[in-house]
């Protein structure tokens, strides 16, 4: 099932760039757009948000990870934990302009979502029948307006990302690429 | 921090040489408004009214050594000048990993660590400019490679770029019976009559004194108006409309005419005015 794996949750923040960076979101409002496919919907803001997601480097797969990222176990996507949930927080809520709180006031339409490798190591290893294996993954992406338990309700983008195992570290994702481009219906747009 | 790591080296794309950029397209898209949300804009914010947006894959061929990851820049020109008229407000860019290649059994690595969209080929000075103009638009992506064998040949690029486009529009194109000035989309004149017509811009025409923006008309009857010496007419910079008189007149009684008017600047946008040749009595 997707999004189900042991999360890793991540931050957009101005302040820091250590869980994201070169991030930035754009609110265009529009004369009017469509959800294609089952639902339907329709709306007049449409919000983008790009950037790199940053995950964590313990020291321990020496040469294939970032050492300018977070040193942090938990956030790690390498071959031992192998396959992780990442929550990026693009945080709608933070953004309060003009009057307008997209997350009480607005309604989630729809969103396109795209995912791709940023930065991966790959460990080549051959295994016992003398295969050699490696690899790295995004598997699925989608963006919700949500709460995720125990998370505050908020635009979030999710994806899955796998880092093949090896006799040790196996392989690893430093940064990954995301874009998403969400329909928002609110009050005033 | 982006692009100041990234000195390793540093390779210049051009999205007009196939061999460099793999389809690359663009689009230019008319909004209501657009501001930048993140990072929070500093002191006033302007809000813009086209979003334009860049695709493409780069191709180039990078080798990693063993050893040491080599970080660099692919800096890819989109071969977009920003008018004076155009000003570049905020940006929105994403790049992946395309195409990836090793014929070792050596570890690797392999990164398209972020992206920007910039006007300044140097990015403030970080950057050797090669001889790059700035006002257009380049995307800016911060690349590395490590691995004997190794060949980083590919990176996926889309920009999203906001800017304010002050080019006034073509609003109307309107006829009128001769010194009359009933001006509308639609007339009906005798044959031998002749007609007036009035272009109209959202704002003062670009450019200095002494400029003009210039226009085309074309017939779709010629039978009905044989546009000829009217096919083009000019407006000069700062005015915001100009009325002129038909050197054309009235044809093929019982014939209908659709004018249309299309402006040469800005986003070439066309208008249409019919003209129907009444039967006399």
């Amino acid at each position: 099932m997707a999004f189900d794996n042991t999360a890793i949750t991540r931050e957009i923040d101005s302040s820091s760039t250590l869980e994201t960076e070169l991030s930035s979101t754009l609110e265009i409002a529009i004369p009017d757009a469509t959800v294609l496919g089952p639902g339907g919907g329709s709306a007049r803001l449409l919000v983008i948000n790009t950037g790199t997601v940053r995950f964590g480097a313990e020291g321990d797969n020496d040469g294939l990870e970032d050492p300018t990222n977070e040193n942090s176990q938990d956030a790690e996507i390498d071959g031992v934990t192998i396959r992780r949930t990442v929550m990026i927080n693009l945080r709608m809520m933070q953004y309060v302009r003009d009057g307008r709180n997209l997350t009480s006031s607005g309604t989630f339409v729809g969103a396109t979502s795209v995912a791709g490798l940023g930065n991966v190591g790959l460990r080549s290893e051959t295994d016992l029948l003398g295969h050699t294996n490696f690899g790295v993954a995004v598997d699925e992406c989608k963006t919700e307006l949500t709460a995720p338990t125990p998370r505050e309700k908020n635009l979030w983008f999710f994806l899955d990302a796998f880092a093949e195992p090896g006799h040790g570290q196996g392989s690893q994702i430093n940064r990954l690429g995301y874009q998403s481009w969400a329909l928002v219906r609110s009050k005033d747009k | 921090m982006a692009h100041k790591d990234y000195t390793d080296f540093l390779l210049d794309l051009d999205v007009d040489q196939p061999t460099e950029v793999a389809f690359p397209e663009g689009l230019d898209v008319g909004i209501v408004s657009g501001v930048q949300a993140f990072p929070a804009p500093v002191g006033t914010v302007t809000a813009g009214n086209r979003l334009l947006i860049f695709t493409g894959t780069t191709i180039f061929d990078q080798p990693g050594h063993h050893g040491d990851l080599e970080r660099g820049i692919v800096r890819v020109r989109l071969r977009h000048t920003l008018p004076k008229a155009v000003t570049f407000l905020s940006q929105a860019t994403v790049a992946a990993l395309a195409s990836i290649h090793s014929t070792d059994e050596e570890d690797s690595v392999f990164a398209a660590d972020g992206a920007e969209t910039v006007t300044d080929p140097t990015v403030g000075g970080l950057l050797a400019a090669n001889n790059l103009p700035a006002g257009e638009l380049y995307v800016i992506i911060d690349a590395a490679v490590l691995g004997d064998e190794t060949h980083l040949q590919r990176i996926a690029y889309q920009a999203n770029v906001l800017v304010l486009d002050t080019t006034p529009d073509f609003e109307s194109f309107l006829v009128a019976h001769a010194g009359l000035f009933d001006f509308g989309s639609f007339i009906g004149i005798l044959h031998n009559e002749g007609w007036d017509y009035r272009l109209t811009l959202t704002g003062p025409a670009p450019g200095n004194v002494g400029d003009v923006v210039t226009f085309t008309l074309a017939s779709d009857n010629s039978s009905a108006i044989d546009i000829g010496l009217d096919s083009i007419v000019q407006i000069p910079a700062g005015a915001t409309s100009g009325t002129f008189r038909a050197r054309s007149v009235g044809g093929l009684p019982g014939a209908v005419a659709n004018i249309t008017a299309t402006a040469l600047f800005g986003r070439k946008t066309s208008k249409t005015a019919s003209i129907k040749i009444n039967i006399a009595g």
